[in-house]
C-alpha cells in the first residue's frame, strides 16, 4: 500500500485553493510557450464554466480556458483551421489513441471562431502533454 | 547571440544530429535546409512569437464572469447538452 497522497493541493490565485486528483495533472516537459518555466498543469472542470475546462498551472499562477477538441464542430473554426490545420491535427491524434486535444478559448466576446494553429495534445495514459504549433508552410524533404 | 558568416551551399551542425544548410541566397530572403530528427519541432520565430503573446492573451486574471464568455461558449453548452 502507498502512502503517497493521490491529490495535490493548488492555490489558484483565480479560484482559490483547490485539491487536484494526481490524475489531472498533465506533465508538459517542454513547457507551454509565453508561459515561463511552467511545466506542470492541472486539467480541472467547473460547473459553471462547462464544457470549458481551466488548464491551470501548479504553482496557481497560470489559467489557461480550453475547450475539448471533440466538442468543437467545424463551423467553429476559422477558415485557417478547416482547411489546413484540421487534417494535422487529426494526423497527430490518429498516430496516439491515446490522446486528446485540447483548443485554447480566448475569453473575448469579439472571437467568434477558434482557431487550431497551437492545439494543445495530451497523452491520458502518460499524463504527458505539448503544444503543438501547426504551420501551413510546406516542409520539403529531399 | 552567435554571429556566423555562411556561403551558399554551407551549414552549421547545432549538436551533432542537426544540420542547418545554406540552400540558396536571393535578394531579399535565404532558404535554409534543415535536416532535424522527426522529433524536434521547427518553428519559424513569427509563428511562435504570436503563440507566445496569444497564450499570454488568453490567460485569466479574474475569476470570469459568464457574460465576458463568448457566443462560442453557449453554443458549445448547447451543443454538449443536446
Amino acid at each position: 500500500m502507498s502512502n503517497m497522497p493521490n491529490t495535490t493541493a493548488i492555490d489558484s490565485r483565480v479560484f482559490g485553493l483547490m485539491s487536484i486528483e494526481n490524475s489531472k495533472i498533465i506533465h508538459f516537459p517542454k513547457g507551454v510557450p509565453g508561459l515561463d518555466s511552467e511545466r506542470y498543469f492541472a486539467f480541472v472542470c467547473i460547473d459553471e464554466y462547462q464544457p470549458l475546462v481551466w488548464m491551470i498551472s501548479r504553482t496557481g499562477l497560470y489559467h489557461l480556458p480550453v475547450v475539448p477538441f471533440t466538442l468543437i464542430d467545424s463551423d467553429d473554426l476559422d477558415d485557417e483551421s478547416r482547411e489546413v490545420f484540421y487534417p494535422q491535427l487529426m494526423q497527430i491524434l490518429n498516430s496516439n489513441p491515446k490522446t486528446a486535444a485540447y483548443v485554447i478559448l480566448k475569453l473575448n466576446p469579439s472571437i467568434k471562431h477558434l482557431s487550431l494553429k497551437a492545439p494543445i495534445v495530451v497523452d491520458v495514459e502518460l499524463q504527458r502533454g505539448e503544444q503543438y504549433i501547426l504551420d501551413h508552410v510546406t516542409m520539403h524533404s529531399t | 547571440m552567435l554571429v556566423l558568416s555562411r556561403k551558399e551551399g554551407e551549414g552549421i551542425y547545432l549538436n551533432d544530429n542537426i544540420k542547418i544548410t545554406i540552400v540558396e541566397i536571393g535578394r531579399n530572403q535565404i532558404k535554409l535546409g534543415i535536416d532535424a530528427p522527426r522529433d524536434v519541432s521547427i518553428v519559424r520565430d513569427e509563428i511562435m512569437d504570436r503563440v507566445k503573446f496569444e497564450n499570454r492573451e488568453s490567460l485569466a486574471s479574474t475569476k470570469p464572469n459568464s457574460v465576458d464568455l463568448p457566443d462560442l461558449l453557449k453554443k458549445l453548452k448547447s451543443t454538449n447538452e443536446s
